[in-house]
């Protein structure tokens, strides 16, 4: 594949065909994880380690796997890549392990981890699926931390508070009050909040590409028929 | 017919690698998980402890919780009260409850005693209360469960241990107050359940052994 696939590959997993921002996959952690940036990492580190995992796997058997086999055998690798995931949380970030409960292993719902599989990997090479999970893998995280930022900063008036469950007790003096101690807005803890956050990321989105987009030569995929590229927040021809 | 039986085989010999590499990371994640998991608790008894006693010199001894108590401590299955001895001394007792009156099921909470029944710590161990809301109770969240330091069955009166909004003295949450609820009064019973127990026993042990004693 030439450089400049790649270069397009990249650009839709990080923005034009952002897993949460457009095709508003994996909805459920975005909403109920990002209260702060720790969680939000934390789940987002959890879930790349399983996309990437998972679209690796899937590569390297996709020749063996016939059409048969291929529900079960996808299920069997991600049930496995999320335990795994799981036990490695628990031995080496415990606190935070408990922190995000039943949302690990719930990535193994999370259908960015099956729409990348089903969908690219099974007919990619080894090293581009990686790549492929390294990008959407990416694009998930940077909006969970995004979103997890923007709703512990308004919500509990802290930023990178509880970071010593990720970095070790050096991390402890991250904590910062940005608009002073007794600054918070409960309501962008709550899912509402979340609701409120995301909607608004996305209409930042949106703008940005309608100012740009005019002035570009650059064509993001869109929806038609034929590609049955599922995009949810943006323009369906 | 072949095609099938190879499928078979073929999820069958994946299904079999998947369980190796489970099992592979089970049998190396293990030592550290039950490392993490001793470090935890140490970790907690420690800190509902007196700050500044922090450190080495403190040993926990284990003893189990008579069965009477089980059910008002929330201990179905029993559980140990460990008592804090400095340089030989019983300075104090981490006590472990759970009520099942908050709002996402079982709180699991440790509370320190010194020898006076003052509180000198309280700490949620467990719990799945409402993210951004009843979680506050969890010091990762927020410091409210340090407003028990100091408290005891006289300091409030008993009718005053309850949150402000029932006539008490403790705050509540925006948007929970189940929770805190809970909480404030699994404290209350544990406290009783240790003037009951253990207050006696343990001021007797400090006063006729000063030079040195194990409970």
């Amino acid at each position: 594949m030439n450089s400049s696939s790649l270069i397009s590959l990249a650009r839709n997993g990080l923005w034009h065909s952002n897993p949460s921002l457009v095709r508003l996959l994996g909805l459920s952690p975005l909403l109920a994880i990002t209260t702060t940036v720790v969680q939000a990492l934390g789940l987002g580190l959890a879930s790349f380690a399983v996309i990437m995992g998972t679209n690796i796997s899937i590569a390297i058997l996709r020749t063996r796997l016939t059409r048969a086999l291929h529900v079960p055998a996808l299920l069997v690798i991600i049930a496995t890549l999320v335990t795994c995931t799981e036990l490695l949380m628990q031995a080496f970030a415990y606190s935070l392990y408990h922190l995000l409960g039943i949302f690990i292993p719930l990535i193994a719902t999370n259908c960015i981890v099956w729409d990348r599989a089903e969908t690219f990997a099974n007919r990619s090479s080894v090293s581009l699926a990686a790549y492929d999970g390294l990008v959407t893998g990416t694009g998930f995280i940077s909006l969970l931390l995004l979103v997890g930022a923007v709703r512990e900063i308004l919500g509990r008036g802290t930023l990178f508070a509880g970071m010593e469950l990720l970095f070790g007790e050096p991390a402890t003096s991250w904590l910062c009050h940005p608009f002073g101690t007794s600054f918070e807005m409960p309501l962008f803890a709550l899912p509402p909040g979340g609701f409120i956050v995301i909607g608004l990321l996305i209409a930042l989105k949106n703008t940005l590409d309608t100012r740009t987009l005019k002035n570009s030569s650059y064509n993001p995929p869109t929806a038609t028929a034929e590609n049955n590229l599922a995009r949810t927040t943006d323009k369906i021809d | 017919m072949s095609s099938s039986i190879m499928t078979v085989l073929k999820l069958g010999l994946l299904i079999f690698l998947c369980l190796v590499l489970i099992a592979t990371t089970e049998i190396f994640a293990r030592q550290f998980i039950v490392a993490s998991e001793d470090r935890a608790n140490q970790k907690y008894l420690l800190q509902v402890l007196p700050e500044g006693l922090h450190g080495d010199t403190i040993e926990f001894t284990p003893l189990p919780v008579d069965p009477r108590y089980w059910q008002i401590l929330g201990l179905s299955d029993g559980g140990d009260v460990h008592i804090a001895h400095q340089h030989q001394l019983p300075i104090g007792v981490v006590i472990p409850t759970v009520t099942a009156a908050g709002y996402g099921g079982n709180i699991h909470l440790l509370v320190g005693i010194d020898l006076a029944g003052k509180i000198t710590g309280v700490r949620v161990t467990e719990h799945r209360e409402t993210m951004g809301l009843g979680d506050a109770i969890d010091i990762t969240q927020s410091l409210w469960v340090e407003s028990f330091i100091g408290r005891s069955l006289t300091d409030p009166k008993p009718s005053r241990w309850a949150l402000k909004l029932d006539g008490g003295i403790y705050d509540h949450f925006t948007g929970a107050t189940i929770t805190p609820r809970a909480v404030v009064n699994q404290v209350l019973v544990t406290l009783e359940y240790f003037t009951e127990q253990h207050k006696e026993t343990l001021e007797r042990s400090h006063r006729d052994h000063p030079e040195g004693t194990v409970l």
